[in-house]
């Protein structure tokens, strides 16, 4: 089964080049699929990719400077990725790459390679996947074969026909039209019985080997742990700061201007994309409860929410969360169907409990109780905060733009029907219904 | 519960004014604001508030955000963005997909740079059309005198059986207040929070909306609310020609096919609960209280695609009825549309329109609904219906479907170039297979439209003193 992965890769740009890596970039994104610089379209291990500048900003009385980001959900080994990057498009990311800071656009390609290796973020702290086990290229072939069905029953009225000589009608056509050559992916999902196992034997383990008095103290530390900790969560919840809606003109125009920026690049296509970065909150309190919440997000991503749902969400192709800039920034980037006021909704109508739970310990979130209740819920608010950390993308990719996960996922189920062996009368008619 | 001050509230949020069939939209521009302030403070004892119950004559009035500024009003928290913009502006024309023949550039009113932005509009209804020049000769004298400058008048009259211009049974499905849901036979399902409607009340989320606030602490949104209006040509010819090219000619079959686009017969019946053919049960023809979920999950009665299911999808999307059903509640409108022009046929018996259509009688071209709805937030509520469900081809789990009656489905030009969108699909799902038609036309245009904020009658007090 083939795997999806994210790479982030952040260098550090030369303050004075970024007017100028702005120019390139724009130009890059005018015609993202068949620019002359990067042709994105050409790279065939890409499901969304994006370039993201990092604007210099000051962080508790330091000065940041700018950075570039670039983010790719790609298909299996990252070398064989990075390779094709460069052997497609090397002198379109030299042109990029020559704004950064320590870029050698001399060095040959496993020097390249390396150095994008070099400044890449290990794995996001939470990611997640809404189509897994399918690849671009799969992606790409299953909806041609799904157009062509549609094409054959639009011109062939099947009134006349039982469901299984309808499918049968539909295997002949697709075997005429050359359209039977590739099988489907066999997509094994992880489930919560591997987590749920190794906790259980790890508990076995420590009492058989230890003793059942020392796991049992272990337990009683474990909530004692807990307690303190929701203590200290209150006093903080009471006393942090919110964001209040801007009443200052000054800085309300700013705000106002720059959301206006933000939505010219939105609803071109069937999906958006989001960039948002937001400084955690101060201490180590925050930063290691957010580090805990990301990780249980990012194992129920892997084992529980691997079905094309993310809490509820049916709408999100990729997303993830990084922790940057030492520990003191966390940036999101998503690829979703639909506007920027659907997902908003979704996230307070149908995850707000996870998304309140990592961004309440970033700044100026709305009031929290309990780490994951209220904050996203109140719902003006939390769109306004969001608008206010969310930054422009300056490059932004999609392989499939006609496309959303509920369409991938419905065009696998075809495919896979088309290839199974046997099935019943009730099944080809739940066959048929997807189309 | 929340009692709602309704002798603050314009009438027009409480009641629909059904008696009076005719009204009158006056859209106006302010030249003047002294004599502007001047015509508030005639107009203010004539207005209808909400606890009038508005037997022979009703009036309310309304302010575009152009209209607003023009009182200098010293607002400490500005209207939402949404209004702010307008919506001819190029960020709402994108999300409610304006393009090509919705293009502002063609419409008759509300376009910047043009002389026809609206600052105010004055509605009026009466018994009839006819009656509003006598019954508001005042009203008329008033505005006259304020210098206030008329830029059009939108006529109305109501069709026979609460029919829109394609026959069918217009205004069947409203919200119903909560604070007025115990007079009212309503389901759960079907009762909104006052909030999502009206400023100062709690709403969907438990929360109230932000609301307009002047510098004194007044809060200027209070007991108001944010109305849309849309003018719609309805293209009646184009409609009724396409059912019956797809039915070969045959009436009831045209009819049929019209009401799985519509999700309702021209009566009103809902098709998810008469699927084969409309009903005889008069209360059918005003029936509600029906979901999709549990009957009629894949469409095969209502297509998924359906104008009243893509409007209003209840507890049908996303195989999960409870959090479809909360979420359809945070994406509703109190609609008080008034249709306009003349009908094709006098008593809207929809086999006679069919009839007169295929004998070449060409309806007239000016004709189709005033659409006017009321919202607190009009990007969560209106816009998001109009973009993520009416013109979202991608609605569920469609793949080409944008609204068959309303969807205009146009997106913005790339790179200077406006390409139209191909026509879309209208899938019929079905077992054992679906059908399709396609390359639906379009069958409405949008010829106007504007962005009011209708105060309540303390806000406009402020507004005459300002």
């Amino acid at each position: 089964m083939i795997k999806q992965h994210a790479l982030t890769v952040i260098a550090r740009l030369r303050q004075e080049s970024v007017p100028g890596l702005r120019v390139l970039l724009d130009m890059i994104d005018q015609d993202i699929e068949s620019n002359s610089i990067i042709p994105f379209s050409r790279l065939t291990t890409i499901h969304f990719a994006r370039f993201v500048i990092l604007e210099a900003s000051e962080l508790d009385g330091e000065m940041i400077p700018p950075q570039l980001s670039f983010s790719s959900n790609f298909d299996g080994p990252l070398d064989d990725h990075l390779k094709e990057l460069f052997s497609v498009a090397g002198s379109g990311f030299d042109q990029v790459y020559q704004h950064c800071a320590d870029y050698n656009a001399e060095g040959d390609i496993s020097q390249k390679i390396a150095y994008f290796k070099q400044h890449s973020l290990p794995p996001p702290n939470a990611f997640y996947i809404g189509h897994r086990g399918l690849s671009v290229q799969m992606i790409q072939k299953q909806n041609q074969i799904r157009n062509a069905i549609e094409m054959f029953l639009n011109q062939n009225p099947q009134d006349n026909y039982k469901p299984s000589e309808i499918r049968q009608n539909i295997l002949n056509f697709l075997e005429s039209a050359g359209l039977r050559d590739i099988k489907p992916p066999e997509i094994v999902l992880r489930t919560l019985w591997g987590p749920v196992l190794i906790l259980l034997g790890s508990i076995l383990l420590l009492g058989l080997v230890i003793s059942w008095a020392f796991v049992l103290k272990l337990f009683i530390a474990i909530v004692v742990f807990l307690i303190i900790w929701t203590i200290i969560l209150r006093m903080k919840e009471k006393t942090d700061p919110e964001i209040q809606i801007e009443t200052d003109d000054w800085k309300k125009d700013n705000l106002i201007q720059k959301i206006q920026t933000l939505k010219k690049d939105e609803d071109f296509v069937v999906q958006n994309q989001l960039t948002h970065l937001v400084p955690i909150k101060k201490g180590l309190f925050r930063l290691i409860t957010l580090k805990a919440v990301l990780w249980a997000i990012n194992l129920l991503a892997n084992v529980f929410y691997n079905k094309g749902k993310l809490g509820n969400i049916p709408t999100i192709h990729f997303a993830r969360w990084v922790i940057i800039d030492n520990n003191r920034r966390l940036l999101f980037f998503s690829n979703f169907d639909g506007s920027w006021e659907s997902y908003l909704g979704d996230f307070i109508d149908k995850a707000a409990v996870g998304l309140t739970g990592v961004w309440s310990n970033s700044e100026l979130f709305p009031k929290t109780k309990f780490l994951v209740f209220e904050g996203a819920t109140d719902e003006e608010r939390f769109k306004y905060w969001t608008r206010t950390y969310q930054i422009t993308t300056q490059v932004w990719y999609t392989a499939y733009k006609n496309l959303t996960v509920v369409n991938v996922l419905n065009n696998n189920e075809i495919h896979q029907g088309i290839w199974k062996e046997k099935m019943t009368e009730n099944e080809i008619i739940d066959w048929l219904r997807k189309l | 519960m929340e009692t709602l001050q309704i002798e603050d509230i314009q009438g027009i949020l409480i009641r629909g004014y059904k008696n009076l069939r005719g009204a009158r939209f006056i859209l106006c521009q302010i030249t003047d604001v002294q004599a502007a302030r001047q015509l508030i403070s005639d107009l203010l004892p004539v207005i209808t508030r909400g606890d009038e119950k508005a037997e022979e004559k009703a009036l309310n009035i309304a302010f575009t955000y152009k209209g607003v500024q023009k009182f200098n009003m010293n607002l400490s928290r500005n209207f939402s963005e949404e209004f702010q913009e307008g919506m001819d502006s190029v960020d709402r024309q994108r999300i409610l997909g304006d393009y090509n023949s919705n293009d502002p550039k063609y419409w008759h009113w509300g376009v910047r740079n043009s002389g026809t932005e609206i600052d105010l509009i004055i509605m009026l209804f009466a018994p009839s059309n006819n009656a509003i020049d006598t019954i508001f000769s005042q009203v008329y004298e008033n505005i006259r005198k304020s210098g206030v400058l008329v830029v059009k008048e939108l006529n109305s009259e109501k069709l026979e059986n609460d029919r829109e211009h394609f026959g069918f049974h217009d205004g069947v499905s409203q919200p119903v207040l909560e604070s007025m849901s115990r007079k009212k036979n309503a389901t759960d399902d079907n009762i909104i929070a006052d909030g999502e409607f009206i400023f100062g009340y709690t709403n969907e989320y438990g929360k109230e909306a932000i609301s307009p606030t002047l510098t004194n602490g007044f809060d200027f949104g209070k007991n108001g609310s944010y109305m849309v209006f849309r003018q719609i040509q309805q293209e009646v010819h184009t409609f009724w020609d396409f059912m019956l090219r797809h039915s070969n000619q045959d009436n009831d079959a045209a009819i049929h096919l019209a009401a799985k686009m519509m999700g309702r017969y021209p009566s009103g019946t809902p098709i998810t609960l008469s699927p084969l053919k409309d009903s005889e049960d008069p209360e059918m023809f005003m029936e509600n209280n029906f979901n999709f979920y549990k009957d009629d999950k894949y469409g095969d009665k209502c297509p998924i695609g359906a104008h009243i299911r893509k409007a209003n999808p209840r507890d049908g999307v996303n195989d999960n009825p409870e959090e479809s059903t909360t979420v359809s509640k945070r994406h509703r409108i109190l609609r008080r549309g008034r249709p306009y022009g003349p009908p094709l046929i006098e008593d809207m018996n929809v086999p006679k329109m069919l009839d007169a259509i295929k004998a070449g009688q060409m309806p007239e071209e000016n004709i189709g609904l005033h659409f006017i709805c009321f919202n607190t937030n009009i990007s969560r509520q209106f816009e998001f219906i109009q973009q993520q469900w009416m013109n979202n081809k991608k609605f569920d789990h469609l793949y080409n479907d944008p609204d068959p009656i309303i969807g205009v489905d146009g997106k913005p030009p790339v790179n200077g170039t406006n390409k139209p969108e191909p026509p879309g699909e209208f899938t019929l799902q079905a077992c054992p297979v679906r059908k399709k038609l396609l390359d639906v036309p379009q069958f409405t245009k949008i010829k106007g439209g504007a962005y009011f904020f209708l105060p309540g009658l303390d806000a406009l007090q402020q507004m005459q003193k300002s």
